[in-house]
């Protein structure tokens, strides 16, 4: 590690400054105090964390790069650019003098975990606020330095220069000394960011190394001797499992295999490569004991079997009342179904460790959690413990709580040596005994003869509490949650379970609107809460040349709105192909109108809204997690399909003016639970069948033409 | 087994490895020679994250025993495809057109579509479809890598005129 801190040193010029920023009301700024000098990066970052509301800090160099800390990570969404984006136009240095240090518990700050609807908000704002507070504090000690007013010193290029003597000029070099700055400043109001923000189309800073295979994730660690480990998982879920007996022998016997053992209930092997390893686990003969949950979770019984209330979401008004005396009157039941995560890069970490604490190397979205997770498990101080965040390869909700950290700190001392886990593709279905859950969703609403809706109810079984996120003014409105009794637990996926509140309360719109006759796009703008989701609504209805006219054909389009955290909101038009011999369901076309505030990098911006689309796919027709009260049964990307490219459909993205104009927004996932309502919507518009419960399979699809040839045929 | 010596040719260089003969090249490539580009992803040959080019041909580098390479079959991985710092056309197109998100299929996508361009110097978005869809992005960047693609034959086309 000191290899690492000198060359971290060195790539500030040999020297650097920390500034850290405590952002205090109006008025009482203007306090900085020089309170330390150290020149080890680890201590300086641990005196300013220790410093009491001095969250924030950057690094200045001597070569007056600046080094910009956060204890999130990159998973994909592109935040390393973001950073570098808001830090350099913040503080007006060009881009390529910001590094960014991410994911490292004894460096950065802990500013949260990272997520997909609200790290690029919250790391964006951040990172805005305290390049500006650096901006002036550098200003500042450039101004006394040269003996001219505050006011008249600007920051350019790596230096402080006067406006009021040209000659008056100094590098931020030289101001640059081993010092620790605390600066009390005033945050920048919220709205600069979106009036001062300019998008100047960055690429991706990881892109080079990225390409060349430079790029590091925590497998890809090597330094000296590592050996391999692993757990040998059961067949059953995680929670139910109980091992009765394992037999190692064989497993000692293994070539390359150099321990074996028992750790929690669980045989482990370790090994000199990941193949001894495997093939340690293959020769282990273990017995675990049958969990007693035999029921399959498919049928929507099972998941209203043993719902239990809640807590009341929503209650206003009397939506019974209403709705029973309401011009149209419409209840339905809708079900979703099990999903995984399934990313590519598999769980895993380097861990160095003992019984009295170590580092541990991990791909996560939460290193702060893991080292809490990891000091849990091996009983010691979290200050024992060093995690150092890596880029993540995938992780969509699936690399936050995950054991894997602790898992491996606990073979490496196990092991008596540092030791990498890769969990098999196997083990990532496995192992976590989570899930994206299936809910039953049951909705009335009655429409006034207005087109408005009078009342609405709801209640949502087996929801992980976060309820209904949708668009519309409901004046009389109950909502009530409900969990089941399952055996896997709930699992944020590309997004918390508005998805499929959102699927459920969106295929209701598309009902209710066929039902009183109104045209889809119209009940929704007679009903939206904010006159942006009619801007929304017509710029996607233009986009897609919205014909509620068209004439019946095997191509449907369907439409759905979406609010998410209330400030990110969306209308998609999907357009798909219905093959009535299969019962395929094609997407063809994606139009989507977006606000997602201030756009911080158009490109990466779009990437994430492709691949949360992407998602919405992916749940809606491929996805699809089998199991049942005792087991997962898939083991490969064969059972477990996810998307690919023959299933992506042309998509064009409209970015509107925000509406609210205070910043950035995350987009990784709203999109994603837009999509299965109207896809489902498409469906109908294309064929006339309208599915309420996912995936929407060709079986499904074909019943439901069984069906309408059926009611056809009879009347 | 009783681990045995190979000789492979990888990138342009001729390296020596005592290894078991079945152990797959990905942990050969990974583990003996330093070589991290590409990637366990699923280890049964479907997602694609291992891919390298052998003779020229995406292979995956999971489900490839080191045994059954012959001494004169030329590996190129990721780390190859750049020639003194310079990304090939595609690695640079990957670049422009933001062909990754988390990055870690990138390697993969960026061999096979090496190895298509290769073989179709204009391929079609039906040709790209069908030549990456063995390729696994979980991110969803499909779009993205056929800009991608398109871009460095666009590129080439350019170069051309």
């Amino acid at each position: 590690m000191s290899a690492d801190r000198r060359a971290f040193i060195a790539s500030m010029g040999g020297a650097f400054m920390a500034c850290g920023f405590r952002f205090v009301p109006s008025g009482e700024s203007g306090e900085q105090s020089t309170l330390a000098e150290l020149d080890d990066v680890y201590d300086v970052c641990h005196f300013v964390k220790s410093s009491v509301g001095y969250r924030d800090w950057l690094l200045v160099g001597a070569n007056s790069k600046v080094t910009a800390l956060t204890g999130r990570t990159e998973m994909g969404q592109g935040l390393t650019t973001v950073i570098v984006a808001l830090v350099s136009q913040g503080m007006g240095i060009a881009p390529s003098e910001v590094q960014v240090v991410m994911g490292d518990t004894e460096l950065c700050p802990d500013d949260g975990p990272t997520d997909g609807s609200s790290a690029t908000e919250q790391v964006g704002w951040g990172f805005w606020k305290v390049a500006t507070a650096a901006s002036g504090a550098l200003r500042s000690m450039g101004a006394a330095h040269l003996g001219v007013p505050a006011e008249s010193a600007e920051y350019a290029n790596g230096k402080i220069v006067s406006r009021l003597r040209s000659d008056a000029t100094v590098d931020i070099g030289k101001l640059v000394r081993p010092a620790t700055l605390l600066v009390d400043v005033e945050p920048a109001a919220s709205t600069t960011l979106a009036a001062a923000y300019r998008d100047l189309d960055l690429e991706d800073v990881r892109a080079h190394d990225i390409v060349t295979g430079a790029y590091q994730y925590a497998g890809d660690l090597r330094s000296g001797k590592i050996l391999y480990g692993s757990y040998q998982r059961s067949q059953y879920h995680q929670h139910l499992s109980k091992l009765e007996s394992a037999d190692l022998d064989a497993a000692k016997r293994v070539p390359g295999v150099v321990k074996t053992g028992i750790l929690r209930g669980h045989p482990v092997v370790i090994g000199e490569s990941y193949e001894a390893v495997q093939q340690g686990l293959l020769a282990t003969r273990a017995r675990w004991a049958k969990p007693t949950r035999p029921r399959q979770l498919r049928l929507e019984s099972e998941i209203r079997r043993g719902a239990q209330f809640v807590a009341e979401l929503e209650n206003v008004g009397n939506p019974n009342t209403e709705i029973a005396a309401a011009h149209v009157r419409l209840s339905e039941t809708y079900q979703t179904h099990f999903t995984t995560q399934a990313p590519l890069e598999t769980d895993t970490a380097v861990a160095d460790a003992d019984s009295r604490g170590g580092t541990v190397w991990v791909g996560s979205q939460g290193p702060f959690l893991q080292r809490e997770l990891v000091a849990r498990r091996l009983r010691i101080a979290e200050s024992d413990v060093h995690v150092v965040g890596m880029p993540v390869g995938g992780g969509y909700g699936g690399k936050l709580g995950n054991p894997v950290s602790a898992e491996t700190a606990e073979l490496s001392a196990f092991a008596g040596a540092p030791v990498k886990y890769v969990y098999s593709r196997a083990d990532q279905f496995l192992g976590r005994g989570r899930a994206k859950e299936p809910c039953v969703i049951d909705i009335s609403t009655g429409l006034g003869a207005d087109g408005r809706i009078r009342g609405r109810h709801i209640d949502i079984i087996n929801d992980e509490g976060f309820g209904t996120t949708e668009a519309y003014r409901v004046p009389a409105s109950y909502t009530a949650l409900y969990t089941a009794e399952l055996p896997l637990r709930h699992a944020t996926i590309r997004g918390t379970s508005y998805m499929q509140v959102n699927f459920a309360v969106e295929s209701h719109m598309n009902a209710l609107a066929d039902l009183s006759g109104i045209d889809r796009v119209q009940l929704r703008i007679n009903n939206v809460d904010l006159d942006a989701f009619r801007e929304l609504l017509a710029a996607g209805a233009e986009m897609c040349r919205w014909n509620p006219y068209s004439p019946p054909s095997d191509h449907g389009i369907g439409v759905s709105l979406i609010q998410h955290g209330g400030r990110e909101l969306g209308a998609f038009f999907v357009k798909v192909h219905v093959d009535r011999n299969s019962g395929q369901v094609t997407v063809q076309r994606v139009w989507c109108a977006l606000d997602i505030g201030t756009v911080i990098n158009r490109r990466n911006a779009i990437m994430g809204v492709r691949g949360a689309i992407m998602w919405g796919i992916g749940y809606c027709l491929i996805e699809n997690l089998d199991t049942d009260g005792h087991r997962i049964h898939e083991r490969t990307y064969l059972d477990y399909q996810v998307p690919r490219f023959a299933d992506t459909p042309e998509i064009q993205i409209r970015f509107m003016q925000p509406y609210h104009h205070d910043g950035p927004r995350g987009v990784g996932e709203m999109p994603s639970a837009a999509i299965a309502p109207a896809v489902s919507d498409a469906i109908n518009d294309a064929v006339g069948v309208r599915l309420r419960r996912t995936p929407f399979t060709p079986r499904r699809v074909l019943a439901g033409l069984a069906r309408r040839a059926t009611r056809n045929g009879s009347s | 087994m009783a681990k045995s010596t190979f000789s492979l040719h990888v990138n342009g260089k001729r390296r020596s490895v005592q290894t078991d003969p079945d152990e797959p090249l990905l942990w050969v490539l990974r583990d003996e020679l330093g070589l991290t580009g590409a990637k366990f992803g699923c280890g049964v040959g479907i997602c694609g994250s291992c891919s390298v080019l052998i003779n020229g041909t995406a292979r995956r580098s999971c489900v490839t025993p080191v045994v059954s390479l012959a001494s004169n079959d030329t590996i190129v991985t990721v780390e190859g495809l750049a020639r003194g710092g310079k990304l090939t056309r595609l690695q640079q197109a990957f670049v422009d057109h933001t062909g990754s998100a988390c990055g870690f299929c990138t390697p993969g996508m960026v061999i096979t579509a090496t190895a298509l361009l290769e073989g179709n110097r204009r391929p079609s978005r039906r040709d790209i479809v069908e030549a990456m869809n063995n390729n696994l992005c979980r991110c969803g960047c499909y779009n993205n890598i056929i800009e991608s693609i398109e871009g460095a034959t666009a590129r080439r086309r350019r170069k051309r005129s």
